[in-house]
């Protein structure tokens, strides 16, 4: 179990990490979720023992590692890409932890040829990498991270670099990976389709601290405050009258005799459905997704409605 | 007590990490403190001491002479001319090196070190005999010219260029030159944008040590230009070694290394301090034959010029050194274990080549280790914010004069436990002052271009500190590192620099038995100097090849 | 990674060598000792000298000198000098009259008055204090190539006025005197023959005549005279009396005439010296080296190891140097002091009367 306590990371005057508390429990995968500059990719890298802390703790099952370097904590990192040793194949890359970990050759090849068939490059052993496509480099990158069995996986943007369509497939597999081997696991992502499908829990990120920390059901239906709703695509919004409220995309509606008055401003196709920008009388423009045969169009006078069950109010 | 045993860890990380950058530093900047910045120090003190106290009036003299400043001028104005010249003419030959595979490359690569290891004397006759009023381009009325002199430095500093920039150019993936090229740019802007930015510190890195290297030319501007052409090297030595004017001496020499410094400032700027990390490629993935008939012609004409630059002198050498009275044959090499075989100044060709590889590989050792540290310290993971200055005082040795470093050691290392000046220690230390600059200039940008994630990525696999840099950095590295090593010892054999004015205990290297022959009259001594030259051109193309050998069976080419 | 291994072995080994094997050539080149005293002998990078006859005087003496070579004689003297407080050699060899006064103005060397002066002419033991004693003598002159003047039926010059006349226009290669010994000497030879204020004009006439300037004498001679190996393009170089024994001696197979010549009124007269440096503590053993330096033995074996006519008088020469190296009858020499005193400038007058 990973217990992060009051962990603080200056780089200079700048904090990059301000009081992160977080507990992973085995065999948990918990999303680190937020917009670039948040310090998730910073917190990943104090836990692997990267980044000096200037306060705070890092324990394994109570065991302090604060102070540990890298090399001796046993855990498992992975970049959105670059991390492959250009200069070996791909086996040797796979087997490089547990060479450090004075592993016997022969048995590291093994494991690393098992390791090989298990993200599905099976025959690839003495490829080099830089020939690799990018989807079976971070397959590589996945099974060296795995190779020496860390007890704790963790991976920064993994698919961060790779086009839609392969980030879908890798998503899959991860997650069925993760419940095969019941790895703990701390995962950074700036998607949060991503963080949802892959997470039991998810941390979602602001200026150093956590903003939210939950399942995805919670943080999805319940943002904690305006910054967690905004980043997740919610409108925030004071046109509703109830005071300021968080209200998802596809919870307004274009109803004849809504309460709302407003007029499009922008309409976007996304494959089932279209997003439109409604400007209303008093504050900012809301988005909102309709479907069906009639959208109205831009420079269109339109009136909304809300579900009120799906309006999450947010403390002032 | 958690609390307590934490900060006791924290203080002993924080040590070690500083202990080891501290050490790294600490190596170079105390050789070069002994074996530079002092008895440079010393010469400078003592010629600006006259009558025991400190007279600035002859820098003052020196700097308001208006005969001087045209010399400081054109010494700056050749250097500048002559770098880009040699930058020029060698970019397109590393290219070629970098991305194309043909017969007999290794060898010419390491042919193209040998013009470096050639006594100026040598090559100058060679030239002489092609350039002069009776040679075959006689007409061209190079002899005594600025032309010559610039020839002369792009015959001499050719392989810096193409090894240094092609050594960083050969990682290069070329699928991003491809990817530009597909996005509709031309060669010359795919050049411009994608590859030069890259190649960008490899290329100030060549520069700046060629630059240094024609700003203390000494024997080109003598010999090839003639004595029409003066430069502050030569004025340093004629006020040193023929009038022993020794405020003059120091205020020139105080010129000397202001505007080296100046220059490399400037460079470093140029260069801009981080050079972003590159995706680097195994050597092997990055080259291929030429297919085409563009790029058979690009291979083809670049090989011509090496061989009509480089060869056409060496193959004068050559010629002369069988070309003996009674036709062809080997005479001359006969003469070199026959003539004065009963005087004191007779050396067995064998044991001047075993002294020669001696010296070469102690030389070479001790640049490696020096040049090596600092640029881990100037580049490495452990990098540290003040190593930048470390950058400069390492390349400051190649530009001062061989006079005033030779000349301070005699005064400096006069006690002990440096009273090294008749020591045959001391000659691999002023070879090794040459060598490390170029260690660590060749190693530099392709240790910059490391990506830390690689280094961290390993750290978390369960690699120590140690462990990164023996399994990450000098793997990538040890491509260069070895053609760091042929530097170093190619520099070596030559004798640059420093030793010429040093006081030698009578280990006769090959360089010294040349000289000897050279300064006697006769057409045999002069065609045994030549089959010496032959002889150490060989044993020169025959180390570096060795040396570029040398691969790392585990980790293939990389 | 074992093969870089194996080159970290081979250059530690190759290292170690260095440091094992230490005086490799100091055996081969220095007699082996067999007394206990061991002497430095400083001196310019052409010293040279029979192995047997320094062998007969470590055996005679029990002294085994080693030979430290520091340059050429301008290098050598200026280092002597730097280092005068903790000399590096205890006997100093190749100091000429060009620059003596400089060594004897800065007191590197002790007065010793060898028993063998007696021998030795007194016209070259130009200091009464003895700090320095005559060694050798050499005459630089203007050397010609025989074959050339042969061939164009064009007769030899003969004198420095000769040199400036339009028929040996473009014929004359000199060497810089700021950068070469033998060029100083010829400029000093102008200076003797046309005083202190018609040398300049002199050289006017020269340059009119498209006399060619190296920067050494290596070059010089090696490379644009025709008479010697360098098949140069200049059938006139300065060089030394002794050049045309040389070239006997130095080809295969031996001519039986030199291809070249030395124009005798040409010539100025270098003498070469040896002295004690001051703070040696083997001064017996240096004195000792002195003396056998003047001897008979060492004189007779001096001119075919660096080309010079012995000092002592009386000396056998070989036969080489009685039938091809004649001796100028009637040098140009100048005072040491007075050359001391303006060489400097003299060199200067002349890089602007002739390079700019």
């Amino acid at each position: 179990m990973l217990r992060v306590a009051e962990l603080e990371v200056r780089y200079g005057e700048a904090v990059a990490l301000d009081g992160i508390d977080l507990v992973v429990g085995d065999g948990e995968v918990v999303s680190v979720l937020g917009p670039s500059g948040s310090g998730k990719s910073t917190l990943l890298r104090a836990v692997a023992g990267l980044e000096p802390p200037a306060h705070g703790r890092i324990e394994w099952d109570g065991h302090d590692l604060t102070h540990v370097p890298p090399h001796r904590r046993r855990m498992g990192l992975m970049f959105q890409d670059h991390t492959l040793f250009p200069h070996r194949d791909v086996v040797a890359n796979v087997a490089f932890g547990l060479r450090m970990r004075r592993v016997p050759a022969e048995r590291a090849a093994a494991r690393a040829r098992e390791l090989l068939v298990l993200v599905g490059l099976g025959g690839y052993e003495h490829r080099r990498v830089t020939e690799l496509s990018g989807g079976e480099q971070q397959r590589v990158a996945l099974a060296q991270a795995l190779a020496p069995a860390p007890r704790l996986l963790m991976l920064d943007e993994p698919l961060g670099s790779l086009d839609r369509a392969l980030r879908e497939r890798l998503m899959v597999e991860l997650r069925e990976l993760f419940t095969r081997l019941g790895l703990t696991s701390l995962y950074v992502t700036h998607d949060h389709d991503e963080a949802f499908a892959l997470a039991d829990r998810v941390a979602v990120m602001h200026d150093g601290r956590i903003a939210q920390l939950g399942s995805p059901v919670e943080v999805w239906e319940h943002p904690a405050n305006e910054f967690v709703a905004r980043f997740l695509g919610y409108n925030v919004t004071d046109a509703l009258g109830t005071g300021r409220v968080a209200v998802r995309t596809d919870s307004l509606r274009v109803e004849p005799d809504g309460p709302i008055a407003g007029v499009v401003t922008a309409r976007t196709f996304r494959r089932d459905h279209f997003l439109l920008e409604v400007k209303v009388a008093d504050g900012p423009a809301l988005e909102v997704a309709v479907t069906g045969d009639l959208i109205p169009a831009v420079g269109d006078a339109v009136r909304l409605a809300v579900d009120p069950d799906v309006v999450v109010s947010l403390a002032p | 007590m958690h609390a307590e045993s934490s900060l006791g860890g924290l203080h002993a990380r924080i040590d070690r990490g500083r202990l080891v950058r501290g050490l790294m530093l600490a190596v170079p900047i105390a050789f070069l403190g002994v074996f530079f910045v002092y008895p440079v120090a010393s010469i400078v003190g003592r010629g600006l001491t006259p009558g025991g106290s400190l007279d600035f009036s002859p820098l003052a003299d020196v700097v308001t002479d208006a005969q001087f400043r045209g010399v400081a001028w054109f010494t700056i104005w050749q250097a500048t001319v002559s770098t880009a010249l040699t930058v020029l003419v060698a970019l397109p030959g590393a290219y070629v090196f970098a991305r194309y595979e043909f017969r007999g490359k290794r060898l010419v690569r390491a042919a193209v070190l040998v013009p470096f290891v050639l006594p100026t004397v040598v090559v100058g006759s060679a030239f002489l005999a092609v350039l002069g009023d009776g040679g075959p381009l006689g007409f061209l009325g190079l002899d005594q010219s600025l032309a010559a002199i610039l020839v002369a430095h792009v015959f001499f500093n050719y392989a810096v260029v193409v090894l240094i920039v092609g050594g960083l150019w050969a990682h290069l993936d070329p699928r991003q030159e491809d990817a530009a090229r597909v996005l509709g740019a031309g060669r010359w802007q795919t050049f411009r944008s994608v590859t030069l930015p890259s190649l960008r510190p490899a290329i100030a890195a060549a520069a700046a040590i060629v630059f240094l290297f024609d700003f203390t030319s000494f024997g080109v501007i003598l010999i090839l230009g003639g004595p029409g052409y003066s430069t502050l090297e030569t004025e340093i030595y004629r006020q040193t070694v023929q009038f022993l004017h020794l405020p003059q001496a120091a205020a020139l020499s105080i010129v000397q290394m202001a505007a080296v410094v100046v220059v490399l400032l400037v460079a470093g700027r140029a260069q801009g301090r981080r050079a972003e990390a590159l995706r680097l490629r195994a050597v092997a993935e990055t080259s291929r034959r030429p297919r085409t008939l563009g790029e058979r012609a690009m291979v083809g004409i670049n090989l011509a010029v090496i061989a009509v630059l480089l060869g056409g002198p060496i193959a004068v050498l050559v010629e002369r050194s069988f070309d003996t009275a009674g036709g062809y044959g080997l005479g001359f090499y006969r003469a070199l274990s026959e003539l004065r075989r009963t005087s004191t100044i007779f050396v067995p060709p064998v044991e001047a080549v075993r002294n020669s590889l001696v010296f070469a590989a102690a030389a070479t050792i001790i640049a490696l280790v020096i040049g090596g540290l600092a640029a881990f310290a100037i580049a490495g993971p452990h990098r540290s914010p003040r190593s930048a200055g470390l950058d400069t005082l390492l390349l400051l040795p190649l530009g001062v004069s061989a006079v005033t470093i030779g000349f301070g050691f005699l005064i400096a290392l006069d006690k002990p436990p440096f009273d090294l000046r008749a020591s045959p220690v001391l000659i691999p230390i002023a070879h090794a002052l040459v060598a490390a600059p170029f260690v660590a200039r060749v190693l530099i940008p392709v240790l910059r271009s490391i990506d830390q994630r690689l280094r961290d990525t390993a750290a978390v696999l369960g690699a120590s500190p140690g462990r990164v840099w023996r399994e990450i950095d000098l793997p990538i590295v040890a491509r260069a590192l070895l053609v760091a090593a042929g530097f170093a010892f190619a520099i070596s054999l030559g004798e640059f620099g420093a030793t010429i004015f040093i006081a030698r205990p009578d280990y006769p290297t090959l360089p010294v038995v040349i000289f000897r022959l050279l300064g006697q009259p006769g057409t045999l001594n002069f065609g045994a100097a030549m089959a010496a030259s032959v002889i150490l051109m060989a044993v020169t193309a025959v180390a570096i090849f060795a040396i570029e050998r040398f691969r790392f069976a585990d980790i293939g080419e990389f | 990674m074992r093969r870089f291994h194996a080159l970290a072995l081979t250059l530690s080994l190759l290292a170690a060598a260095a440091i094992v094997a230490g005086p490799v050539s100091a055996s081969a080149s220095a007699p082996r000792s067999s007394g206990n005293t061991t002497i430095t002998l400083m001196s310019h990078d052409s010293f040279a000298a029979s192995k047997k006859v320094m062998r007969e005087f470590t055996k005679k003496t029990g002294v085994t000198v080693k030979v430290l070579p520091s340059g050429d004689a301008g290098a050598a003297v200026n280092q002597a000098i730097l280092t005068k407080s903790n000399p590096l050699g205890d006997v100093f060899f190749g100091i000429d009259n060009t620059l003596l006064s400089r060594g004897l103005d800065a007191g590197i060397f002790v007065p010793y008055k060898s028993p063998e002066l007696a021998n030795i002419s007194k016209d070259i033991q130009l200091d009464p204090r003895h700090r320095v004693t005559p060694v050798d003598t050499g005459d630089v002159c203007v050397n010609f190539d025989r074959k050339y003047f042969a061939d164009k039926n064009l007769t030899v010059p003969q004198t420095l006025d000769d040199l400036a006349k339009p028929e040996y226009k473009g014929l004359l290669v000199v060497e810089n005197p700021a950068t070469s010994s033998p060029g100083l000497a010829f400029l000093l030879a102008t200076v003797s023959k046309f005083g202190p204020d018609g040398w300049r004009s002199y050289w006017d006439k020269l340059r009119d005549n498209g006399v060619k300037v190296v920067d050494g004498w290596e070059q010089a001679y090696n490379t644009e005279f025709s008479g010697s190996a360098g098949k140069g393009d200049y059938p006139l170089v300065v060089s030394y009396a002794t050049s045309p024994p040389a070239e006997v001696v130095n080809a295969n197979p031996q001519p039986d005439q030199p291809p070249t010549g030395a124009l005798l009124d040409t010539c100025f007269r270098q003498i070469e010296f040896v002295g004690i440096m001051k703070g040696t503590t083997h001064e017996k053993a240096a004195k000792q080296l002195v003396d056998f330096m003047l001897s008979d033995r060492f004189q007779q074996d001096m001119p075919l190891q660096m080309y010079v006519f012995p000092a002592r008088d009386g000396t056998k020469l070989p036969s080489v140097f009685v039938k091809y190296a004649k001796v100028a009858p009637s040098p140009f020499s100048l005072p040491p002091e007075e050359i001391a005193k303006n060489r400097d400038q003299w060199i200067d007058q002349w890089t602007s009367t002739v390079l700019r």
